[in-house]
């Protein structure tokens, strides 16, 4: 019910982000409304009230079940991680956004106790909080200058954003999308680089479970197919390589589950 | 006649090889390092350290293409005529006169035609050693454009022109 919900709510920017992914195959015709139907699902989202109050964000960027560490740009955290407190608050996993309900209460330049899952066991980090709002505030505007067409205003605003915080998939393919038409990403093989991180994240994302990976495996196909066709072989056998592994860990992980049970 | 012929045979021996093609090959720089540049096309014959930091690194190749001679065939006829005597049966001599030509055909081969080929190419690089311009000269900067293909195409972007707002300015519907 959780993941139909999430599912829900990341429609509107997961379907931009297909139809950017498919426009990159021609761009002649539907590169002058690429970035408005990418840009503007982010700027509707992060006009909400909820993005525009100063609170507390920690560094992880988690994973689509939204309590799992995909990646930390600090040593407090690692992925895989998975989120069990904030202080004294339980997260609560059949919450929408259980991490960031917890991390609302708490102000931007707070240090707070958090407590994790780190291979199967419960341990307590101290991490040091910074304003989410400063970090919302430019995916809102570099949203709101993809809906007006200006990839330059939007590349500019999202390395701003990733300056202060790593992005996740949605941001990071909206800025492969800016950077690459205000001519910031140029040359086949920074745009093959750049288009194959994008990916290579949103396998991060999904690794958390088999489902969420099978859901995204038409996309990641489509990205090894892309890739492939950019003449970028190597990264498209790396990417379906990580796909594969990932989804062999996670299948393997949910048997022996079953077994124990 | 034999530069005509030259330049068909450059034609022919160019096959699909173009200028386009072979800027399209540039074009495909754009963006990437100097040091991938060096890796791939060797090191420069030349490079030229810009004050801003920048470099232009200059490749400059030259050869040439002999053409042999054309053999031609020029007709040579030689003529020849004289008298002859003889003694008939009855006894008596008999004069008589012959004329005629003889034609015969020789070969002549011109000299050999040397037609120089230069092609050199420079890249700019900023400070950083990405590459941000080409340029070529020369009469044998030819390639076949390659087949490679970007994942996603650059196409310029027209400048836009908008209200800029900011993210509270959005949020409160202000803008």
């Amino acid at each position: 019910m959780v993941h139909l919900k999430l599912s829900l709510v990341a429609l509107t920017i997961s379907t931009a982000i297909c139809v950017g992914a498919f426009a990159g195959n021609s761009p002649t015709t539907q590169d002058s409304t690429l970035l408005p139907k990418i840009g503007e699902p982010f700027a509707t989202e992060y006009k909400k009230s909820e993005y525009g109050v100063s609170r507390c964000m920690l560094t992880p960027v988690l994973e689509s079940d939204r309590m799992t560490v995909a990646l930390s740009t600090d040593r407090v955290f690692a992925a895989g991680d998975v989120f069990v407190a904030v202080g004294s608050d339980i997260i609560d996993s059949t919450a929408m956004f259980p991490v960031r309900d917890a991390l609302m209460k708490r102000a931007a330049e707070e240090s707070i106790q958090v407590k994790i899952r780190r291979a199967g066991k419960e341990i307590t980090v101290t991490a040091k909080c910074t304003d989410a709002k400063v970090f919302y505030d430019l995916l809102l505007e570099a949203g709101f200058a993809a809906s007006k067409n200006d990839a330059a205003g939007c590349s500019d605003k999202l390395r701003g954003a990733a300056s202060l915080h790593a992005l996740n998939f949605s941001p990071m393919h909206l800025a492969f999308q800016c950077g690459r038409l205000a001519g910031r990403i140029v040359g086949p093989t920074d745009q093959a680089k750049a288009y194959y991180e994008v990916y290579e994240q949103l396998i991060r994302e999904s690794q958390w479970s088999a489902d969420a990976l099978n859901r995204n495996r038409g996309t990641i196909l489509t990205a090894v197919d892309a890739l492939r066709k950019g003449n970028a072989a190597f990264l498209a056998d790396d990417l379906k390589q990580q796909f594969d592994q990932a989804l062999t860990a996670k299948t393997q992980t949910t048997a022996s589950l079953g077994d124990a049970r | 006649m034999n530069r005509i012929a030259a330049s068909i045979l450059l034609v022919l021996l160019a096959g699909c090889a173009s200028t386009a093609g072979y800027e399209a090959v540039l074009q495909t720089w754009l963006g990437d390092s100097s040091d991938h540049l060096v890796s791939s096309w060797g090191v420069p014959q030349q490079v030229y350290r810009q004050s801003g930091g920048g470099t232009v690194l200059q490749y400059s190749r030259s050869g040439q293409i002999v053409l042999p001679g054309m053999t031609t065939y020029q007709a040579q006829t030689s003529y020849t005529s004289g008298s002859v005597a003889a003694v008939g049966s009855n006894g008596n001599m008999i004069n008589g006169t012959y004329d005629g030509t003889a034609t015969t055909y020789v070969p002549h081969t011109s000299d050999p035609t040397v037609i120089a080929t230069r092609c050199v190419t420079r890249f700019t690089a900023d400070a950083s050693g990405r590459i941000t311009n080409w340029s070529w000269e020369g009469n044998s900067c030819r390639a076949v454009a390659p087949k490679k293909t970007s994942v996603v195409a650059a196409v310029p972007v027209q400048p836009v022109s908008y209200k800029k707002c900011t993210a509270d300015q959005l949020r409160h519907s202000d803008c």
